[in-house]
């Protein structure tokens, strides 16, 4: 039986393959967690250089990510900037947020990204771009898409967890500049293999504070934007650190970095129910719901050992404490 | 009464529970007096029958109606028919343990996120109009 695409998706998707006859058109074939993950890009804003780090795809089946940005105007009228609509249904799943459109077609894994124009996309955007579908996708595979930054090594890795400024990326980043590998400073994809829970990476990027910048140096000439909202300086990796960014690792410990006022850093066993309420609710609420994100972060903070990690003054102590809760 | 869901969902750690409800944007935790009371009220337990329990695991017992109240009042706990089943979960300990107040920790610094962009739902066959 042909499969029946909704009016609004094959609207959408009509206004995509209007907007991909153009010159700039190229695809960016991936590998991520495993799968083959499929980028079109039909402008501009074609963000392949957070995936590049991600092995090479094959042309066997796997999600693919309609990107374009112009054209039709696809917002519905009345449409308040703050304003967030949201669909589920059995196939579909969609969501304009800040004028933007995330779809995704659970029969076609097929994803769309839809922007008014390339210039009002934010720097996060740019930095962790098609999150929502790579959600949506993660859940469909059995994984999460996690507001968590991932550093260790192939053999096994640790989480960063907690809200936004909470310390995770400074503290990945100051890993992968102490010679850890580097998976994620802000989202990354966690679910089990071989019967073990594991992280991928999904982008390449980081985010640093001016005075992380100040303490680790040898990061400065990765900055490749700045965050206006945060005032974070943006890094792209995959130029200077290629050889430390790991695809994924089995996940070890969870760790809860707390920024101290003293020159010490030390780790102590965090209660299950902390290291959750510090887990869950970021990741929660700042993706569309979906009813597998509570229970696999649940588990994860079940079976997995949590940590605090006390961090003073100098943050480049961090990364051998960080070794120690993987080890 | 029981936690509600889908509303709200939790997941409870040996004696300490996290509850997440998901409409408002607000998270809490709770543990060992509190983990019980509210494990108590979800299995059904009435307040009278709740206390009752408690004397059977803590060494004092206090009044825990303004606890419980806040556990409604917060949309945690909603009545229900269901069958008390607090009995069988919450067997008597030996030896009881100390009692500590209970307390229930509320977190709503992700509450912001929902005031600042207000969800609408819509379905397939209105979208994408509110």
């Amino acid at each position: 039986m042909a499969q029946q695409i909704t009016p609004f998706f094959r609207d959408a998707l009509d206004a995509y393959l209007q907007a991909s006859e153009t010159p700039s058109f190229r695809k960016q074939l991936v590998r991520m967690a495993g799968r083959n993950v499929k980028f079109q890009y039909a402008d501009d804003f074609a963000p392949s250089q957070v995936f590049s780090h991600l092995p090479m795809g094959d042309r066997h089946a796997g999600m693919t990510v309609c990107s374009w940005t112009g054209g039709r105007d696809l917002r519905p009228e009345g449409l308040k900037p703050n304003e967030v609509l949201n669909l589920v249904s059995d196939r579909y799943r969609a969501v304009f947020d800040r004028h933007m459109l995330s779809a995704f077609d659970r029969h076609l894994d097929m994803g769309l990204f839809w922007s008014p124009d390339a210039k009002s996309i934010t720097a996060t955007e740019r930095s962790t771009p098609y999150r929502n579908i790579l959600h949506w996708w993660a859940s469909d595979n059995g994984m999460q898409l996690t507001h968590a930054a991932a550093v260790g090594r192939s053999e096994g890795g640790a989480l960063l967890i907690g809200r936004g400024g909470s310390g995770k990326s400074t503290t990945a980043l100051a890993c992968l500049a102490a010679g850890m590998g580097y998976a994620s400073d802000d989202y990354c994809l966690v679910g089990t293999k071989d019967g073990a829970h594991h992280a991928w990476s999904a982008y390449n990027t980081g985010k640093l504070v001016d005075g992380g910048l100040v303490m680790l140096p040898q990061l400065a000439s990765s900055v490749v934007d700045r965050d206006p909202v945060t005032g974070k300086n943006i890094l792209a990796l995959q130029r200077r650190f290629s050889y430390r960014l790991l695809q994924g690792f089995p996940i070890k410990a969870l760790i809860l970095p707390r920024v101290i006022p003293a020159d010490r850093c030390e780790a102590r066993p965090l209660s299950k129910a902390a290291a959750l309420a510090a887990l869950a609710p970021s990741t929660i609420f700042q993706l569309p719901r979906v009813e597998t994100t509570f229970p696999i972060l649940s588990k994860l903070v079940a079976e997995v050992p949590c940590y605090e990690l006390a961090v003073g003054i100098d943050i480049r102590r961090a990364p051998e404490v960080v070794d120690r809760c993987i080890r | 009464m029981r936690i509600n869901e889908p509303d709200v969902v939790f997941q409870a750690f040996d004696d300490e529970v996290v509850l997440i409800n998901l409409v408002v944007g607000k998270y809490y935790s709770t543990s060992k007096v509190g983990a019980d009371v509210l494990g108590m009220a979800a299995a059904g337990a009435s307040l009278p029958k709740i206390q009752e329990l408690l004397e059977g695991r803590w060494d004092v017992v206090l009044d825990v109606s303004g606890f419980l109240l806040q556990l409604v009042t917060e949309g945690l706990l909603v009545p229900s028919m269901t069958p008390d089943t607090s009995t069988e979960k919450f067997p008597p300990r030996d030896p009881k343990l100390l009692w500590v107040e209970p307390k229930l920790d509320t977190h709503d610094d992700m509450q912001a996120l929902l005031l600042l962009d207000p969800i609408h739902d819509v379905s397939e066959q209105g979208w994408p109009n509110k």
